[in-house]
């Protein structure tokens, strides 16, 4: 099928009675682009992926793709059968009494294609996943990993002009998913086809998105690359989910921008701290931390247990007592408490000898502490 | 399974109540096969006095036993063949789909089965005598279907329930319109839910006697209405006859039984009410 | 996937034959039954029909048959079945076989059966040679055309439906809650009345309502091995006399009305009583 410029979605909104999975979703996905939406479980990616694909109808809202509207809510629906795209689910949902051939087939089959032009692209399709020999094989038959390749050929020997995935590594154990991950970035690499990823693991998205879209209860929290998403949370959520164990509330005392570059000077748990950041990393983030230090308001800075390290320096030291450290091979995990009580998770390198109940400081590089804004809890 | 338990009272129960039941079960059916052999009526003795086909002769003579199987095999498939038609889409929306008052056509779907056939019987044989259709094989047909047509979406239901709501998704994604989608996935996946209830109810069509009694003329009776009727017939009819058609009957009930046994479990439509 | 609640466009479609079939050979013969019974034979309102029933003696006496036949056989029949089902709730040896011979009799039939036993349980039957070879009866007579030979027949034919019922929810019953049970000191007797039956009772009442709505209908049986005309003059019989040989099609329909208004009853509350029990327990059917 003809491929397009951009798939656009504006204010899209589904809901069950008064139940709202899906509110104010703005999203574009551009020719070729990877887009990863990316959330807890409940979040309202799988509805989104659903309402893309035609299996749900949205109640408000509009997709579009280019100048065609694909469902306005209303009067315009194009069910899923006419919108020529692929989709790939979790459970694979291969049909059990079809050979992988024949299931490979069956877009094309149903579709009337000439008989040699199914061969020639089914082959070729078997060929990409490395299926090869595996033609007459029911899926009953066939590995976890290799039922999701008959899978994955199945979509794209239709030639969707958008695949979508649903969660479509959850069922593989670790090893086989990382491998399956890779496969999956080389044939969007090489099809050049725009798709959109749903999945819970953060670290699936990073290693495969050009795009991820970070969703929480039927609302998108932030829009961005991999590493703006990691390395610039927009809220609380997102630098939780991205892996921000330390979040703390702490109150600006001084901002200063020069040369690009904005520091921002805070005071947290009784230690000062400075972050420095590139202007322009992150705008909805920074926006709503200005706003706030211009209010007065409290805000939070969020450190990785990884960017906390041992020993004191000239700035960002600060003091706690070890109450656990776990080794975990390639790093020791160190749970301290500070005077007020509340706990920092830290991740150092092992080879220092850290006993319980000793005070010990610890340092975080200015550039690794991240300003949020306090107030993003609504739901 | 219940190798290292006792037997106990249920255990002692279940071997006495099953071997008296079915004690009687066959002796019943025992005793009509060897008088259907007798040469002479039984005067109370364990076997006849002496063996003889002379009354299946008498049988072949009396009744056109040829149009009897013909008509009750014409009846049943008509019957079950209508119902699959009529059944099959209702099971997969019920199986599939939500929808307000669902319940209330499920109870719709559950109550022929629930409801003797007698009871409903009766004024469904008045409408059909009153529409001209009684005596006719469509009369049959239909009064027939009423409790068929219920007990085939209740077989099928799970067949097509446990089918994952994605290979349908997958299937429309892929391209196929709903008529693809049943005839290339939903019934080639469902067929063992659809044997199993063709032969289910191609038994109990077979021995449903009331229904197709209210409504059937001469031309029109099965097997199980000729059954029936010699035994209640006015005047005289030898019962070593009557005896050899229902061996007949028997014969032709069992085979078809013992084939359902290996499509399906019989059992499994009371399991779910 | 799809939750719409609203009845699209596929949903009537495909239910549309079964529904109208349904609504036309079921539903519209019983409103057209209530409206006969409503009706003297002119086609007037009348009350007449029902007002028949209950002050003429031969007719109300019907529901005394019906009730004396059909009751103490369900009751029989349930009682019968609550141990054995208990006993093959893990599973038998052979299980398959025995509930196919088991339900032989309903698989064969009313007509098959009872023709049989005219012949089994007849003045030269082997029953009544089994019992006089025993010295337990000095003449011979015939254990039929009576009330014992229609409430057998019945018996034979309701006994295997109640029981493939009630092994559905027993078999349903997980088994962690009758070692739960035996671990918390219960011996085998507390086990079964305390845990066992209570969870066993949702299937008991859809057991004895299926059978009883069944037995209470009672025709073929009554006919074939009872005295229709006196002695077993069920209301089914009575219905069918009334339409097939007085051509009364308003009294049938009245007897008729009666019979299913007393089976919806039955059904009616046992449903609705089921559902205030431990479904959740026992739910899982066999299937």
């Amino acid at each position: 099928m003809k491929d397009f410029d951009r798939l656009i979605m504006t204010d899209l909104s589904k809901s069950y009675g008064d139940l709202h999975v899906l509110k104010d979703f703005n999203l574009t996905v551009d020719r070729g682009e990877f887009v990863t939406l990316l959330g807890p479980s409940g979040c309202g990616k799988s509805t989104a992926l659903n309402c893309i694909s035609g299996l749900l109808r949205i109640n408000d809202g509009r997709i579009q793709i280019d100048d065609e509207i694909l469902d306005d809510g209303r009067h315009i629906f194009v069910s899923p059968e006419k919108r020529g795209f692929g989709i790939i689910f979790q459970n694979y949902a291969l049909f059990p009494h079809m050979t992988v051939y024949n299931n490979i087939a069956f877009g094309l089959s149903v579709s009337h294609q000439p008989k040699d032009e199914i061969k020639k692209r089914v082959e070729e399709a078997i060929r990409m996943v490395h299926l090869e020999g595996q033609e007459q094989k029911f899926p009953g038959q066939l590995s976890g990993g290799q039922q999701q390749r008959v899978a994955i050929a199945r979509s794209v020997v239709i030639e969707p002009r958008l695949l979508l995935l649903d969660e479509p590594l959850s069922n593989l154990d670790t090893k086989l998913r990382i491998e399956m991950r890779y496969e999956l970035k080389q044939i969007h690499k090489r099809l050049k086809r725009a798709s959109v990823y749903v999945t819970h693991d953060q670290s699936e998205a990073l290693a495969l998105s050009d795009k991820i879209v970070i969703m929480k209860i039927g609302k998108i929290q932030q829009i961005g690359t991999p590493k703006e998403v990691y390395l610039h949370p927009a809220n609380r959520f997102v630098a939780d989910f991205m892996g921000y164990k330390n979040i703390w509330k702490a109150k600006i005392s001084e901002i200063t921008e020069s040369e690009g570059q904005r520091q921002i000077v805070l005071e947290s748990k009784g230690f000062k701290f400075i972050s420095r950041s590139t202007i322009a990393d992150n705008i909805q983030g920074d926006t709503a931390v200005i706003n706030a230090a211009k209010r007065g308001e409290e805000v939070l800075v969020a450190i990785r247990p990884d960017d906390i390290s041992l020993g004191a320096t000239a700035v960002n030291t600060l003091e706690a007592i070890v109450e656990v450290t776990e080794y975990l091979g390639t790093a020791n995990q160190i749970s301290a408490r500070f005077t007020d009580d509340t706990l920092m998770q830290a991740r150092v390198t092992p080879s220092h000898r850290i006993s319980v109940n000793e005070r010990v400081s610890f340092h975080i590089d200015p550039q690794k502490i991240v300003v949020i804004p306090e107030d993003e809890e609504e739901a | 399974m219940n190798t290292s338990r006792k037997l106990g009272f249920s255990g002692i129960m279940f071997y006495l109540v099953n071997i008296i039941f079915m004690l009687n079960v066959f002796g019943i059916l025992l005793s009509v096969i060897m008088n259907s052999f007798g040469e002479t009526a039984n005067r109370g003795t364990w076997l006849p006095e002496a063996f003889s086909i002379k009354w299946w002769e008498y049988l072949f003579g009396f009744h056109d036993i040829k149009h009897l199987l013909w008509i009750t095999m014409l009846i049943t498939l008509l019957t079950v063949i209508f119902s699959l038609l009529i059944a099959y889409p209702a099971a997969y929306i019920i199986a599939k789909r939500r929808f307000a008052g669902k319940n209330l056509i499920m109870g719709l779907f559950l109550l022929p089965i629930l409801i003797p056939p007698i009871s409903y019987g009766l004024p469904l044989a008045i409408l059909i005598y009153k529409v001209k259709l009684a005596t006719t094989v469509a009369g049959v047909v239909i009064v027939n279907m009423v409790p068929t047509v219920s007990f085939m979406i209740l077989v099928i239901m799970p067949f097509i329930e446990q089918i994952g709501d994605n290979i349908e998704s997958a299937s429309r994604m892929l391209g196929a319109n709903k008529l693809q989608y049943f005839t290339r996935i939903l019934i080639p996946l469902t067929i063992p839910g659809i044997l199993s209830a063709s032969i289910l109810s191609i038994v109990r069509v077979i021995s449903m006697f009331e229904l197709t009694f209210l409504v059937s003329g001469a031309k029109t009776q099965t097997l199980v209405v000729q059954l029936f009727a010699d035994v209640n017939a006015p005047g005289f009819r030898p019962y070593q006859m009557i005896d050899a058609l229902a061996v007949i009957f028997f014969l032709v009930t069992i085979a078809l039984a013992a084939i359902s046994m290996r499509v399906g479990n019989p059992t499994q439509i009371y399991t779910k009410i | 996937m799809d939750r719409r609640k609203g009845w699209s466009a596929e949903t009537i479609g495909f239910l549309f034959p079964a529904v109208v079939f349904l609504l036309a050979v079921f539903i519209y013969p019983f409103i057209y039954a209530v409206q006969l019974s409503l009706t003297d034979s002119e086609g007037a309102f009348t009350l007449g029909n029902y007002v028949k029933f209950f002050t003429d003696l031969v007719e109300l006496k019907t529901v005394w048959i019906t009730l004396k036949i059909s009751l103490p056989v369900t009751i029989l029949s349930i009682v019968l079945a609550i141990p054995i089902a208990y006993f093959m709730r893990r599973g038998i040896k052979h299980e398959k076989l025995v509930t196919f011979l088991m339900m032989l009799p309903m698989t064969l039939g009313v007509v098959l059966i009872a023709e049989g036993m005219i012949t089994y349980f007849g003045r030269n039957g082997w029953v009544m040679l089994l019992l006089e070879q025993l010295g337990l009866v000095a003449d011979r007579s015939s254990l039929i055309h009576n009330y014992f030979g229609v409430a057998a027949s019945l018996f034979i034919q309701t006994f295997p439906m109640g029981l493939i019922i009630l092994i559905g929810y027993t078999s349903g019953i997980h088994s962690s809650l009758e070692m739960a049970a035996t671990m918390l000191g219960a011996t085998s007797a507390q086990t079964f009345w305390r845990v066992m039956f209570p969870l066993m009772m949702p299937g008991i009442l859809i057991a004895f309502a299926l059978n009883f709505t069944s037995a209470f209908s009672v025709f073929t049986s009554a006919i074939m091995l009872g005295q229709p005309t006196s002695q077993t003059r069920v209301m089914a019989y009575a219905a069918y006399v009334h339409a097939y040989e007085y051509f009364d099609y308003n009294f049938c329909s009245t007897i008729c009305i009666l019979m299913i208004i007393v089976q919806l009853i039955i059904i009616g509350f046992v449903f609705a009583f089921r559902n205030r029990l431990y479904k959740g327990a026992s739910a899982v059917g066999k299937g």
